[in-house]
């Protein structure tokens, strides 16, 4: 079984940390409401869907049994520039859209803190797994 | 003392940018990456590699003032990242340099904070900050500041007016949010990464193949291989001979052929001139792959291989002189010069491929030279204003020249079209045509901010 206790807690950061980026983006475009706090939903859903499948896998299928810090040393350069160029190619074909440019920014910083969150948490460094999980 | 020239890089960033089309200030950005490189680290001056790659940054950024074309930009973006990765690492291939500047501009903070905190050393215990030390070195000079300049504003109107003139409604958190991001890049470009193990391994691999010993039972594998090396390749150059023969009977017909004949058979050429030649590089390269480079009894097969690649360069000259009488009859056109670019690509390919075969070297040879080419023509080719070479060649040279395709170029050709319009005999609908243009490059010029400045800017009087 792979050591991914502190997963919900990094999906829950990543969450956050996209729901503030988005917002303020959006904060001169739109009118800002206590409402807003109800899109921390879909966003953690998608939080939860995109670092699942994306990222998570990097760990839990670690065939030659690479470190943490292996993983993330071999792999997240180009996860880096695959994500860039997907979220640069969205905003240039929304033509720059406000809505499209906040949403892909803040989901590219999102993906970039839980690649640093999951491969570098304080669980991973004091599990027993720590080399090899 | 760096933070400071981050943060201040980071607002001209904004300045140049925030809500600004491009024009002056990809120009400065260029002047200003280069200024931060050097602050971070002037050594990299030592390195040949390095000056050459900031001096094509720096050409394409000045040449972006002059010509405002989308080959330009992409030019100086794609010398960005060469120049940002040759910063990493100057002895790498260039494409190496594509993938380590790309990474470095795009998360090289990422790498930072991750290699921080996982470190195994201890961290060094940090200077505790004085906060309160800091408020005073900022906060007091602030408040004198702002008494004195209200005591100034009255004691002199033409210092009040100068006051009441500065406009910070700019900033929001939009504009603070654009200026983050700005630190964000130069956070980057101060902190050049590589990527692992490939930048490694392009140092360690060389450019020519290891020598590879040659056992007792491999003799008649590669004697297999040689004969279905010379087969096939005798087949294709008894081929390429019959093509070319034909191609010289068609070559002398070409003075009578009409657009549309000529133009079908340049872009037919072209395209079987693409698929000839990958297939021609292919074949070469399977053959030439490993021990049949240091098999002794193979020159027979390395002498067909070389006049293979020399025919193959008689088509290029064959489509090349095709595209020739099409430019000269037909006037020039942006995929009658892509065609030219096109060719020379191929014939480089195709001389690489044939010093491969000579020099027995590897695969990454090719890979090295070609890309180091292409990228040597992209950035001539962004010095050149094509627009106002096109416009030139068919207005002047051409005996008819389709004038609405002129018309239809960016606006690097209004002036030189509104000048030969007033000295020439031309159409109404033409001439109409012209002048709209003329007028709506006047009125965005004169909308231009200081930042979207180009040299056209510059003859407004």
């Amino acid at each position: 079984m792979k050591n991914l206790n502190h997963l919900p807690i990094i999906l829950l950061k990543s969450s956050i940390l996209m729901f503030l980026i988005f917002w303020t983006m959006l904060a001169e475009h739109i009118y800002i409401n206590p409402f807003i706090v109800l899109s921390l939903l879909p966003i953690f859903i998608l939080c939860v869907i995109v670092i699942c499948l994306t990222i998570v896998p990097f760990l839990v299928f670690n065939k030659k049994r690479l470190s943490r810090n292996e993983i993330f040393k071999k792999y997240f350069s180009y996860y880096a520039i695959v994500a860039f160029g997907i979220a640069s190619y969205g905003i240039i074909i929304s033509d720059f859209s406000y809505f499209m440019s906040a949403f892909l920014t803040s989901l590219f910083f999102t993906l970039m803190y839980a690649w640093v969150w999951l491969f570098n948490s304080s669980a991973s460094k004091n599990s027993k797994f720590m080399n090899y999980d | 003392m760096k933070q400071i020239i981050l943060i201040t890089a980071s607002i001209l960033f904004s300045i140049l940018f925030y809500q600004q089309d491009i024009g002056l200030n990809l120009s400065l950005f260029s002047i200003l990456t280069v200024f931060i490189l050097l602050i971070k680290d002037w050594e990299i001056l030592r390195h040949q590699d390095v000056i050459l790659k900031m001096s094509a940054y720096l050409l394409t950024g000045v040449m972006v003032f002059f010509y405002h074309s989308t080959l330009v930009i992409l030019a100086n973006i794609l010398s960005f990242f060469t120049l940002i990765g040759s910063v990493s690492h100057p002895k790498t291939s260039l494409y190496i340099n594509w993938l380590n500047g790309i990474y470095t501009s795009i998360a090289s903070y990422f790498s930072h904070i991750y290699d921080r905190a996982f470190a195994k050393k201890p961290r060094e215990v940090k200077k505790k900050i004085n906060y309160f030390q800091w408020l005073k070195i900022v906060g007091i000079p602030i408040l004198f500041t702002l008494i004195f300049i209200a005591l100034y504003k009255k004691g002199n109107p033409i210092f009040h007016e100068l006051i009441e003139k500065i406009d910070l409604s700019f900033i929001n958190i939009h504009w603070l949010f654009f200026t983050l991001l700005g630190y964000y890049l130069f956070y980057n470009v101060s902190r050049p990464i590589v990527i692992e193990p490939i930048t490694t391994n392009d140092l360690v691999i060389g450019n020519y193949l290891s020598q590879i010993k040659i056992e007792q039972n491999d003799h008649e594998k590669l004697n297999n291989e040689k004969q279905l090396g010379l087969v096939l390749l005798g087949m294709l150059i008894f081929l390429i001979i019959i093509f070319l023969s034909t191609d010289v009977y068609y070559l002398s017909k070409i003075y009578g052929m009409t657009a549309a004949e000529l133009s079908k058979q340049v872009h037919y050429g072209v395209n079987a001139l693409i698929i000839s030649n990958l297939l021609a590089i292919a074949i070469i390269l399977y053959f030439f792959r490993g021990k049949l480079n240091f098999y002794k009894y193979t020159s027979g097969l390395k002498k067909v291989s070389l006049i293979w690649i020399f025919l193959n360069l008689i088509v290029v000259i064959s489509t090349f002189l095709k595209n020739l009488e099409y430019i000269q009859s037909f006037g020039l056109t942006y995929k009658r010069i892509g065609v030219i670019f096109f060719l020379i690509v191929t014939s480089i390919g195709l001389i690489t491929t044939y010093f491969k075969v000579l020099q027995i070297r590897n695969m990454w040879f090719l890979f090295r030279k070609n890309f180091s080419i292409a990228f040597i023509i992209l950035v001539l080719s962004s010095t050149i204003n094509w627009d106002k070479l096109i416009t030139y060649y068919n207005l002047n040279v051409l005996s008819e020249t389709e004038i609405n395709y002129v018309i239809g170029l960016s606006n690097n050709n209004t002036f030189q079209l509104y000048n030969y319009s007033l000295n020439n005999q031309i159409k109404q609908d033409d001439l109409k045509k012209i002048e709209q243009k003329y007028e709506a490059y006047l009125q965005s010029l004169e909308d231009n901010t200081w930042q979207e400045y180009v040299f056209d800017n510059t003859k407004l009087k």
